[in-house]
C-alpha cells in the first residue's frame, strides 16, 4: 500500500507540474484580458503539429522542435488576439460572444487540422523513452523531462513577472486595468504580450505532452481543461495560485486511485474544483472580492 | 384581374407539364442502392472511421466501375458516431433511415451498434458490424457481426495465460464500454474455469493516453499476466507505459494494429493476442487482390478494419443484391436485403474471405473465421498457436 501511495504521489507530482505550466499559460491571458480563451487548445495543437512536421518530416532536432513550437504558438496566439478578439472588443462584444468565437475557432481549427493531417496519431520522435526506477517509484524519461522542463519554465516566468518592467506591467493590468492605464501602461500592448508569452508556453507544454501522447487533432482540449481547473482552483489572477492549483489537481487525480479505480481521475478533478469553489469561491490564493 | 389569374395558372400548368416531361429523375438517382455507414469519423477513433469507410468505398468503386449490380449502382452515405457515442449513432441512424431510406447500414463500435439495432428492426434494415466486439452483440435481430466477438476470442487469452505463462494471478485493463467490459467478463469467467484469479480490474476511457493510475494499481496487485480488453492505438500507449513503469509480466490481448505497433515500438515485443487475424502479406489470391487494389487507391497497406468493411460490400452485399436483382426485386426497398440475408443464412452463408480461408456467418449473428494466437516478434506478428476446436495447438 505504501509503495502504491508513493507511486501515485510521484505520478501526481509529475502530472501536476505539467498542469501548473498549462494553468499559468492560460491564467496569464485570462487574468490580464478577461478573455475566456478556449482556443488556447488550438494554439497548443497548432504548435505541436509544427514541432511534429519539423522533427518528423524535415529531420530537425527535437530541441529545435521545441523552439519552433514556442515560436508558432506565440505567433498563433498573437494572430488570434489581433484577428479574432480585438475586432470583437472594438464592437463591444460581450464576454459570452468572445467565448463563443473562441470555441468556434477551436472547432474549425481542429477540423482543418484533421483534414490537413488526417486522424491518425503522429509520433514526435527524437526522445529516448525508457523507465527510471527510484526505489518503489518508477516513471518514464518523458515524465522526468516534464518535471524538469515545467519547473524550469515556471521559475523563469515567475522571475520575469516579478523582476522585470514588463512583468510588473502585466501584474498591474491583471490587478487593475484602469489604474494601470492611469500610470501609463497600455493595456492593448500588454494584452498582446500575454498572448505571446502564454501561447509560447502552451506550445512548449503541448510538445512535452506529445512526447508521450503523440499528436492528434484533439490533443489540445483535455490539457487546456486541466488548465482551466488549475486556474480556478488556485485563484484567478494569481500565478502562484495556478501553480498550486495544477499541483493539487495532479495529486488529487492520482492519489484518488488509492481508493477508486484509475478511470475516476476526471471525476475527482471536478469534485476537487467543486469543493474549492463552494468553500473558497475566489480560489485558494485568489483575492476575495466583495 | 380574372385574365391575369387565368394566365398565371396556364403558365404554371405548362411549366409543370414541361418539367415532368423534360426533366425526369436522372437514371443514376433512380437506380442507386444506398449503403449507410455509421462510423467513428471524429474523436479518438477517427482512424477507424477512415479505414473502414475506405474499405467499403473501394468495393463500391470496383462494383460501380464494372457497371454496378444488374445496372444498379451503389452509393455510400456516412454518418458519424463520434467514436462510440450512442446518441450520435442514433441521430445518424435516424437520418439514414428516415431521410435517405437506406436498406442496409454498416456499423462499428458496440455501444452505437446496440443503440441503433431497435431502429433497424423497426425499419427492416440489415445491420452489419465489422468493428464492435462486445458479446452483447450476439443474438440481436437484423444484426450480423463479421468480427469475432470478445466472448469468442478472450477465453483463448486465458488459455494461453494459464497454459503457457502458468499464470495464477491475472490483472485486466479494458475499455470502459460494452466491448471492453465484454472482454473483462469473458476473462473472469474463463479464469474461474482454468484456475486463475483476477486480482485487479481496471477500466479506462476509450482513447486515453495516460494510464499511470491504472498501471500503478495493477503493479501493486503483482499479477503473473496482464490481459487487455483494449483496442486500436490504446494498446501501444499501454504497452509503452506498462514496461516503463516496471511491469514485467506478460501482456496479452485481443487486438493488434500496425499503428499501435508504431506507437508502442520496442515495448510491444512479446505482446500476445488471440485474434481472427488479417495478414496483408498472406499469399491468398483474394487477400492479394484486395491489398493491391487498396494500395493503388489509397497508397497504404490495409489493416483488418478496412478488410472487414470491404468484405461487407464485396462478399456479403454484392451476392445478396445480385440475387434480388436477378429475381426482379428492388434491393432499395425496405426489408429486401434483410430478407435475402436471412434466406442465405438458412442455407449456410459461407464464402471465401479476404482473410484467406472461409468465413461463415451464423444465424445468431456471430461469425467463424480462422483463429490463432500471435506474438509480436520484431515489429510484426508471428503465429505461435493455432486454435482448433476450442483448443490452442502449438504451431
Amino acid at each position: 500500500m505504501l509503495a502504491l501511495a508513493a507511486q501515485l504521489a510521484a505520478n501526481g507530482l509529475i502530472t501536476g507540474s505539467l498542469y501548473a505550466l498549462l494553468g499559468v499559460s492560460w491564467g496569464l491571458i485570462f487574468a490580464t484580458t478577461r478573455i475566456f480563451h478556449f482556443a488556447h487548445a488550438l494554439t497548443l495543437t497548432v504548435a505541436v503539429y509544427a514541432a511534429v512536421v519539423a522533427v518528423d518530416r524535415w529531420g530537425v532536432g527535437l530541441p529545435a522542435g521545441f523552439v519552433l513550437a514556442a515560436a508558432v504558438g506565440c505567433l498563433f496566439g498573437l494572430a488570434t488576439e489581433r484577428v479574432v478578439y480585438r475586432p470583437l472588443r472594438r464592437v463591444d462584444a460581450t464576454q459570452l460572444n468572445i467565448f463563443l468565437a473562441s470555441l468556434g475557432l477551436l472547432i474549425a481549427g481542429e477540423s482543418a487540422i484533421l483534414i490537413a493531417f488526417g486522424p491518425q496519431a503522429r509520433e514526435l520522435p527524437g526522445f529516448p523513452i525508457s523507465g527510471i526506477a527510484l526505489g518503489p517509484v518508477a516513471f518514464t524519461t518523458t515524465e522526468g523531462l516534464w518535471l524538469l522542463a515545467s519547473w524550469a519554465l515556471l521559475l523563469l516566468l515567475i522571475g520575469w513577472l516579478w523582476w522585470t518592467r514588463y512583468g510588473r506591467a502585466i501584474r498591474a493590468v491583471a490587478s487593475n486595468r484602469e489604474l494601470a492605464q492611469c500610470v501609463g501602461i497600455d493595456p492593448e500592448r500588454i494584452s498582446l504580450l500575454v498572448f505571446a508569452v502564454g501561447s509560447a508556453l502552451v506550445g512548449v507544454a503541448g510538445t512535452l505532452l506529445a512526447l508521450r501522447d503523440t499528436a492528434s487533432p484533439t490533443i489540445g482540449v483535455q490539457p487546456v481543461l486541466a488548465a482551466f481547473i488549475a486556474v480556478f482552483l488556485g485563484g484567478i489572477g494569481s500565478v502562484l495560485g495556478a501553480v498550486l492549483g495544477g499541483l493539487i489537481l495532479g495529486l488529487a487525480e492520482n492519489m484518488g486511485a488509492l481508493v477508486l479505480p484509475g478511470h475516476w481521475q476526471g471525476v475527482i478533478a471536478f469534485v476537487v474544483l467543486f469543493l474549492v469553489l463552494i468553500f473558497r469561491p475566489s480560489g485558494l490564493l485568489g483575492v476575495r472580492t466583495r | 384581374m380574372k385574365q391575369t389569374r387565368l394566365w398565371t395558372w396556364t403558365c404554371l400548368g405548362v411549366f409543370a407539364a414541361w418539367a415532368a416531361v423534360a426533366s425526369p429523375l436522372p437514371v443514376e438517382a433512380q437506380e442507386t442502392v444506398k449503403i449507410g455507414m455509421i462510423l467513428a469519423m471524429t474523436g479518438p477513433g477517427a482512424f477507424y472511421g477512415q479505414v473502414m469507410s475506405r474499405g467499403a468505398q473501394l468495393a463500391v468503386d470496383q462494383i460501380n466501375k464494372a457497371g454496378g449490380i444488374g445496372g444498379r449502382r451503389l452509393q455510400i452515405l456516412i454518418e458519424d458516431h463520434k467514436s462510440g457515442d450512442a446518441d450520435a449513432g442514433v441521430t445518424g441512424a435516424r437520418k439514414l433511415l428516415d431521410v435517405d431510406k437506406v436498406p442496409v447500414i454498416l456499423t462499428s463500435y458496440s455501444a452505437p451498434t446496440l443503440a441503433i439495432q431497435p431502429l433497424a428492426v423497426e425499419k427492416k434494415v440489415l445491420l452489419l458490424n465489422g468493428g464492435g466486439v462486445g458479446s452483447v452483440l450476439v443474438g440481436k435481430a437484423t444484426l450480423y457481426n463479421t468480427r469475432m466477438l470478445s466472448s469468442q476470442t478472450a477465453p483463448f487469452v486465458v488459455q494461453w495465460a494459464t497454459g503457457r505463462v502458468k499464470a495464477k494471478r491475472v490483472a485486466t485493463l479494458f475499455w470502459n464500454d460494452a466491448a471492453g467490459q465484454g472482454v473483462n467478463a469473458a476473462i473472469k469467467e474463463t479464469c474461474s474455469k482454468f484456475g486463475c484469479q483476477v486480482m485487479a480490474e481496471e477500466p479506462h476511457d476509450i482513447g486515453a493516453k495516460n494510464y499511470s493510475a491504472q498501471l500503478a494499481r495493477i503493479k501493486a496487485a503483482r499479477p503473473d499476466a496482464l490481459a487487455l480488453g483494449t483496442f486500436g492505438d490504446d494498446v501501444g500507449y499501454i504497452l509503452t507505459q506498462a514496461r516503463a513503469y516496471g511491469i514485467t509480466a506478460p501482456i496479452l490481448g485481443v487486438e493488434w494494429t500496425p499503428n499501435a505497433q508504431k506507437i508502442g515500438g520496442k515495448a510491444m515485443e512479446g505482446y500476445t493476442i488471440a485474434v481472427d487475424r488479417f495478414d496483408p502479406a498472406s499469399g491468398d489470391a483474394k487477400t492479394k487482390a484486395f491489398v493491391d487494389a487498396y494500395k493503388a487507391a489509397y497508397g497504404d497497406v490495409p489493416e483488418f478494419y478496412a478488410a472487414n468493411y470491404y468484405e461487407h460490400v464485396e462478399y456479403i452485399l454484392r451476392p445478396l443484391l445480385k440475387r434480388i436483382v436477378d429475381r426482379g426485386g428492388d434491393p432499395a426497398k425496405a426489408g429486401e436485403i434483410l430478407g435475402e440475408m436471412e434466406r442465405a443464412l438458412s442455407a449456410k452463408f459461407k464464402f471465401g474471405s479476404v482473410y484467406g480461408g472461409d468465413m461463415q456467418i451464423h444465424p445468431d449473428g456471430t461469425v467463424s473465421k480462422p483463429l490463432g494466437v500471435y506474438e509480436v516478434k520484431g515489429d510484426a506478428l508471428t503465429l505461435v498457436g493455432r486454435i482448433v476446436e476450442g483448443k490452442i495447438e502449438s504451431k
